[in-house]
Formats: structure tokens, sequence, C-alpha cells
């Protein structure tokens, strides 16, 4: 009767756990990547924009913001790009120490990221890598052959919406 | 009978048990699982760490870490990235690598930030993204 009250007990516990959890879940609703970060206190990504705009090569500024994931690294998941207010500019966003990865499957899904924010010239190579990664094709890719001014985001830590 | 009823009961508990466990794993994002090479170079970039203080401390390595010759054959996430020119970094890194075990202490800062320029030449042609941290190995 006592390893049967000892097993009860245990199923009871581990319930219990479970429910604790989903709690947490419920009530963020979300998955976390990177740095736990809170879900509040955050910039649209309208407001982002002005930010950025205010910015010269060189600067740099914590920022925390709340966008929706247009585009993520097909390889890896290592880079992911967040549109920009309601232009066609989007944010490049890496993560710290090359530290943790988005989902391969998150395009479209709601994100906070809190992180460092800055503009940096990004070159031809490297526009072109980052297409490759993205699986634009040959033709798409040996169409870049500028150097861009890209609006950057280091993300210390990342909630995507479940 | 008695007994069989008890045991009965201790089965359907533990496969309950079980089955939460699972419930309570399943993931349903697809999340890149880590490959051969990367946890490689994770594991390199940890030990250069390591490394770094001690040639900070003007102390040379002893036994260089034959597990890194790994590097020529393991599986790269992308396995299409292991290219003629691929190789021929990997053999730089570990030729350069190798000097620091054996160079006297004068040349230990130049022969290990050597070795990290390889590296960083060599993700500047596959791998962009672990550029910035790997620049953090650099004794400047």
């Amino acid at each position: 009767m006592f390893v049967l009250s000892a097993v009860v007990f245990a199923c009871k516990t581990g319930k219990e756990d479970q429910k604790q959890q989903e709690n947490e879940v419920v009530t963020s609703g979300y998955t976390s990547f990177g740095a736990k970060i809170s879900d509040k206190d955050y910039l649209s990504s309208k407001d982002v924009l002005t930010k950025y705009q205010n910015l010269k090569a060189g600067d740099t500024i914590n920022l925390k913001f709340a966008s929706s994931i247009k585009e993520v690294c097909s390889k890896k998941g290592c880079w992911m790009k967040l549109p920009a207010g309601e232009t066609e500019e989007t944010i490049m966003v890496r993560f710290k120490d090359y530290g943790f990865f988005m989902p391969l499957d998150s395009n479209g899904k709601e994100v906070i990221v809190e992180g460092k924010a800055f503009v940096k010239e990004v070159s031809v190579d490297e526009l072109k890598h980052y297409a490759e990664d993205a699986g634009k094709s040959k033709e798409e890719i040996a169409k870049i052959t500028e150097p861009k001014l890209e609006l950057s985001f280091e993300a210390n830590g990342v909630l995507m919406k479940k | 009978m008695k007994r069989f009823f008890l045991i009965g009961v201790l089965l359907v508990s533990f496969s309950s048990c079980k089955v939460e466990k699972k419930e309570k794993n399943s993931e349903d994002l697809i999340i890149r699982k880590q490959s051969e090479m990367a946890a490689l170079m994770n594991k390199m970039y940890e030990e250069n760490e390591i490394l770094k203080e001690k040639v900070l401390k003007g102390e040379t390595p002893i036994n260089f870490p034959e597990e890194y010759l790994k590097i020529h054959t393991a599986t790269l996430t992308d396995p299409s990235d292991r290219t003629l020119e691929f190789s021929q970094f990997s053999n730089l890194y570990i030729n350069n690598l190798k000097d620091v075990f054996e160079t006297n202490k004068d040349s230990l800062k130049y022969k290990f930030n050597q070795t990290i320029n390889s590296c960083i030449a060599c993700h500047k042609t596959t791998c962009l993204g672990p550029i910035p941290r790997i620049k953090k190995l650099l004794i400047r």
C-alpha cells in the first residue's frame, strides 16, 4: 500500500509540475530563446524605425521591441529579418555570440527581441552569403552588386509567441 | 489475487507517468540539430579561450589536441560547404595551432593570433555568423 501511495504521489507531483509549466506557458504565451527577457515594456516596430532613423554609423542603443518574423535563415536559424514599421525595410537580427538559433519554421511568428540596435554597411559578399542562407536562387544572388546600409540588431533574448 | 491487483495498479500508474513525460517533451518547432562540425567548433572555441589565458600568462601549452583533426572528417551542417578551399583552411588552422604548441614563449601571442585569424579567414568564405564571437579570441 505504501508503494502504491508513493507511486500515486510521484505521479501527482509530476502532474503538478506539468500544470505549473503549462500555467507559465499560458501566462506568458511565449517560447523563450537566449537570455530570459520579459514580455513587458517594449516598443512597436514602427517606433523602432524612428529610433533607427536617428542612428548614425557607429552608434549603438539598447532596445526592446515587438515585430513578426519576415524571414529566417533556412540553414540553421542563425539570423532573422523583422519588418521595420510599415515599410519594405527590414531589421537584420543576429544572436549574441552565435549562442542560440531560431526554429527553421518560425516565419510569420510574432516575437519580442531585446538587445543592441545599430546600423552598418554590409559588403556585397556578405549580402550574397545571407541571400544564399535564405535559399535565394542563383539569379537573385547575381543581382546583388552593391553594398547596403543595414538596420542591424544583436539580440540577447527573444520571446516567440506560441 | 490481492497481489495481482496491486501489480496491475502499479503497472497502470507507471505507464501513465511515462506517457505524461513523453507529452511534456513533445516539441512542434523545427530546431536545427547541432552538426558534428558545429559541436567540434564549439569545443575548439571553449578550449581556445583557455589556451588564450595560457598564452597571456606566457605558458607554452603541451599536448596538441589530436581530436581537432576531426575537422577533416566531421559532418558539416551543409555538407556541400566541404570544398577544396575549406580543406585548405582546415590544414592552415591545424598547422598554425600546432605551431602554438611548438613555438618559443616570445612568439606565442603571434602564433596564437595567427591561428585565430585562420579561423576568421575560413569563416569569411563559409559561415559568417560566428566571426564576431571568434574575434573575441584575438589577443589585442
